[in-house]
This record gives structure tokens, C-alpha cells and sequence, in this order.
């Protein structure tokens, strides 16, 4: 079965192909990432970490990966985006993780944060998510609900 | 004329296949050999560890590397070189607890490479690296013929950088130019069947030799500095063992009773939940680290001038014992009585007992103390 580790890279190797810039990514067995703590709300303290933050002109994506589909990756990136605490502080680390990358303008840009998840076996499609869906060979098939349809030409 | 065929290099890597790419490309392996990538089995896994070949599974008897280089001689696998990675903060014992990793490859006559920040902004503070993993790295390379060097990961301000292309690897520049070249000699060398251990003499890893030894004697590396350590005479400690434990001074081996002075780690336990009674993080690393800056004079760990005793406060027996039981009951393949369905780790089990398999904690402390000390129990031997 394909791991969590080429689960992630493949998708890495395909948004940089597209012209995203990574700016934060977490192997399983590395460090990094994009470590979120907020200061304040239900949460303060708490601390998230997301597996990949890629960018592209005003775009963010923020992706979990696993091997398998995980409905906890889902819940994990609504409460960071619905939660208005969590959301601030996902706002401001990406913010901060743009301004340390070659996309340095982007961080002065009103980023728009899109949720993603990526696997290679199982299912689950959420209709505000971007999808991506990675074969044993490696290669990457990309679904988007309606909700992120605006993304497709980047895709 | 036919050319010889390449040879098989393989990047060994802990889960992070993007970090081995950014190294076989960064340093042009693929121009010297075949190069293949494959992720570390950690020693739990039952199924992925007993079919590392058995020179891998010898390193990661104390803990696992973030990269491990192999070339491949008609089946085994040769270790080159071992390298680790650091990201956090690199005050104190960040550095200092992946020591051990270090260990088990120099140990093996295997060249390291330690890379972490020099300097790192976290929650509005800067940290600073501790120069005293440079002094312990110089002890490491001194006594084990090997090249043992540290680098830093590059940054800007205090904010750690990345590759653009592997972005869990560090850029392409700065102090990685040399880590870079490290690994081509140590590569290089092994292609050309010459030992490791003469890469000490390479002319070009001159200034990367001069500039560890710099930074490691940079400042005073002393006993007095740590909190956790103390050195007393060994007889005052035998005379509190009688009196404390009914320790009786025959029972304690020559080797221990002959070195006049010990140095005692103590860490209090107390207060960490009942699982992480006897945790090894960062403690094992830091008694590797305390080791090799003031025990160690040769390559075995019966060549020291102190002893090395871990004094485990507010740790019982009873709890050390369960690290054991626990494997025991989870792991063992022998327990049931049926024939496993995984006969490698059977295999394993047959000719190395529990060795790598059991918890951490066991292998560590176990390794590399002279005498460990729980609040009802000593052990020694």
C-alpha cells in the first residue's frame, strides 16, 4: 500500500509542477509544517499542524494527507477554518510562512485559504475541499466541489 | 570494452523521501552510482524491521537516523554515512537528546553529520545553539577515528529556511555546501574500497575538521555547567549504596569499583505521568552526550575514566519491569506458544532475542549506563 510519505510528495511534485510554491511541509517522520497555536477562544493552546501549505498568486492551499481517507483530517481543517480563533491564528501562520518563501507579495495579498485533502485508498469528497487522490504508481487526480471550482485552472 | 556496471546506493530515510531526494540530487550521487531510496522501519514494527538488512538494523539499536547512505555489496549493505536533522529550537538538550543516534553510527566506525539551527525565533524569543554538542561531536570523532561534524541549518533572522524544490530539507547553501561534500567523500571512499576511518586524513575535509574543533572548544565544556550531574568519589557512593540499599561492595564489579570517581545523572521522574515513568527522551541522549564529553576514553563503553550512573528518582522497579512486560505481553513472538505468522521477526527473536524489539528505555539506559538507580532497586553488571 502507498504511505502516507508518497502520498504527500506526489502531491508536493504536482502543485510545484503547476507553479505552486510550498511554504510549509511536514513529512511523517519530519519536522515542520504548519504549526498553528491559538491565543485565545475554545482552543487557546492548543496546537495544530498541517502536512502542506502551498500557495499561488492569492490562493492557499492547506492539505492533510494520509494513506488512507480520514474523516479526522476534515474535522480537523472545519474546526481550523469555521472556528473564528483558529481561524485568525491559521491566517497569520500562513501569512507568516508566505513571507518567508520566494511568494514573499503574497503575504500582503488577502490570501484565500482553501482546505485540501489528499490519500490514496478510500473516499470522502467534501463539497468546499479540493481533493486530491494519488494511484499506487504516484500519479495525481484532482476533484474540487463547487464550493473551490474557482481553483480548477490552477489545477 | 564494456564499462563496469554501477553501483547500488541506497537512501535510507525515516519516512521522509522528499529529505533523501533533496540529498541524492543535491550531492550527485546519481552521477557515481544507482541510487534508491527506502524508508527506516522503526524497531516496533514487527513486519518492515526484521527485513532491514542486518547491518541497518545494528544502528538503530539506539535510535533511529533521519537519513542512513548504503552501498550495496552483492547483497549486504555497506552503512556510509548517517546523518540527522534538527529543526527545533537548539538551546540545550534539543541538540543533546539526538545524541545517541550519533553514537550508534560512529560506534560503527560510520561518518555523521548533525544538522540544526544555529539560531532560531520561536514565540517572539531567539534561541541559541549550544556550542557544547561541538565539543561532544570533536570527543566522538576522537575516539572513534571517524569524521563527526556538525552544521547548521541556514536561516534568515532566526527563521529557519528551506529548499524550494524539497521543502523539508534545508537550502542549498551555506554550511549544506559542506555537508554536501562530506557525504561525496564518504561516498566516494567506500566506491573506491578505502576504510572510513581515513577520511580523518582527507585534505579537503581539512577546514571542516578545523572548524568543529573550533567551535567545540569554543567555551569551557565542564561538569560544574549541568545541573543534572554531579562526580563523587566512587568509594563514598559504594559506602551510600551499603547504607541506602544493603548493597554489599563485593557484589559490584572490579571494573566499577576500580575507576576512583563517578559521574552521577540524576533526573526526577516524579512528576511524569505513570507511561512516561522511565522515558528515554531527552535523558538516554543527554547520558550519551554527558558520555562522551567527560567518561569516555575509548571505544567501548568499558573504556572510561568515571563511571556513568543514571539516578532515576521517583522511578521503581516495579515501573522499569513493566517497560518490559509490556513488550512481553504486545510483542513477543514466543508468548502464545503458536507458530507466528511473521517468521522474519520469529527469526530475529531466535538469533537476537529481544534486543532491538524491546522498549527503548531498556536499550538505552541499559547500553550505556554503568549502574542505573531506582528509588528501591539497583542495577549494575
Amino acid at each position: 500500500m502507498i504511505s502516507e510519505d508518497d502520498v504527500l510528495f506526489a502531491v508536493k511534485e504536482f502543485l510545484l509542477e503547476r507553479g505552486w510554491e510550498i511554504v510549509a511541509y511536514r513529512s511523517p517522520g519530519g519536522h515542520g509544517g504548519l504549526v498553528i497555536r491559538p491565543d485565545s477562544g475554545p482552543h487557546e493552546g492548543d496546537l495544530f499542524v498541517l502536512d502542506l501549505v502551498a500557495v499561488k498568486d492569492k490562493a492557499a492551499i492547506c492539505l492533510e494527507a494520509k494513506s488512507a481517507a480520514d474523516r479526522r483530517d476534515q474535522e480537523k481543517l472545519d474546526l481550523l477554518f469555521s472556528e473564528p480563533s483558529c481561524r485568525a491564528a491559521l491566517q497569520s501562520a500562513v501569512r507568516n510562512a508566505a513571507s518567508e518563501s520566494e511568494a514573499a507579495r503574497a503575504c500582503r495579498l488577502p490570501l484565500s485559504l482553501v482546505k485540501a485533502v489528499a490519500f490514496a485508498s478510500g473516499d470522502i469528497a467534501p463539497e468546499d475541499y479540493v481533493v486530491f487522490r494519488v494511484s499506487p504508481e504516484g500519479d495525481v487526480e484532482v476533484r474540487h466541489g463547487a464550493a473551490v471550482s474557482c481553483l480548477a485552472a490552477e489545477l | 570494452m564494456t564499462r563496469p556496471a554501477k553501483r547500488t546506493l541506497t537512501v535510507w530515510h525515516d519516512r521522509d523521501r522528499d529529505l533523501a531526494l533533496w540529498l541524492a540530487r543535491s550531492t550527485g550521487l546519481e552521477r557515481a552510482a544507482q541510487v534508491a531510496t527506502r524508508p527506516l522501519a522503526k524497531t516496533v514494527d514487527v513486519r518492515g524491521f526484521p527485513r532491514l538488512p542486518a547491518e541497518i538494523q545494528e544502528m538503530l539499536y539506539l535510535d533511529k537516523h533521519d537519513i542512513i547512505i548504503t552501498l550495496d555489496r552483492s547483497g549486504a549493505q555497506q552503512p556510509v554515512v548517517a546523518l540527522e536533522f534538527m529543526t527545533h529550537t537548539p538551546q540545550s538538550q534539543h541538540t543533546k537528546q539526538r545524541f545517541c543516534r550519533l553514537v550508534a553510527a560512529a560506534e560503527r566506525g560510520i561518518p555523521v553529520g548533525f544538522v540544526f539551527p544555529e539560531r532560531k525565533l520561536s514565540g517572539g524569543q531567539m534561541y541559541t545553539c549550544t556550542a557544547d554538542i561541538f565539543y561532544a561531536l570533536q570527543r566522538l570523532m576522537d575516539i572513534h577515528g571517524v569524521p563527526c561534524f556538525g552544521y547548521f541549518w541556514p536561516d534568515r533572522l532566526g527563521r529557519i529556511r528551506h529548499s524550494r524544490r524539497h521543502p523539508s530539507a534545508p537550502p542549498e547553501e551555506g554550511d549544506m555546501l559542506r555537508l554536501f561534500h562530506l557525504v561525496r567523500c564518504c561516498v566516494e571512499y567506500a566506491l573506491q574500497n578505502r576504510p572510513l576511518t581515513m577520511l580523518t586524513g582527507e585534505g579537503s575535509l581539512r577546514s571542516d575538521l578545523d572548524e568543529n574543533r573550533r567551535r567545540g572548544y569554543a567555551v569551557p565544556v565542564q561538569i560544574e555547567r549541568y545541573d543534572a550531574l554531579s562526580l563523587e568519589p566512587t568509594s563514598r557512593i559504594v559506602r551510600r549504596l551499603a547504607r541506602e540499599y544493603g548493597l554489599s561492595e563485593r557484589e559490584l564489579p572490579d571494573f566499577f569499583l576500580g575507576r576512583e570517581y563517578s559521574l552521577i545523572q540524576t533526573h526526577d521522574f516524579r512528576a511524569a505521568s505513570s507511561r512516561e515513568a522511565v522515558r528515554t527522551d531527552p535523558y538516554a541522549g543527554m547520558q550519551a552526550f554527558f558520555d562522551y564529553c567527560f567518561c569516555r576514553i575509548g571505544p567501548s563503553t568499558r573504556q572510561r575514566q568515571y563511571n556513568l550512573i543514571f539516578r532515576a528518582r521517583g522511578v521503581t522497579f516495579r515501573q522499569y519491569a513493566d517497560k518490559y512486560q509490556t513488550y512481553w505481553k504486545r510483542r513477543c513472538p514466543f508468548r502464545s506458544g503458536e507458530p507466528p505468522r511473521d517468521v522474519p521477526f520469529l527469526n530475529l527473536h531466535i538469533k537476537s532475542g529481544c534486543r532491538y524489539t524491546k522498549e527503548k528505555a531498556l536499550r538505552t539506559y541499559g547500553y550505556l549506563s554503568d549502574m542505573l538507580i531506582f528509588d528501591d532497586f539497583v542495577l549494575y553488571g
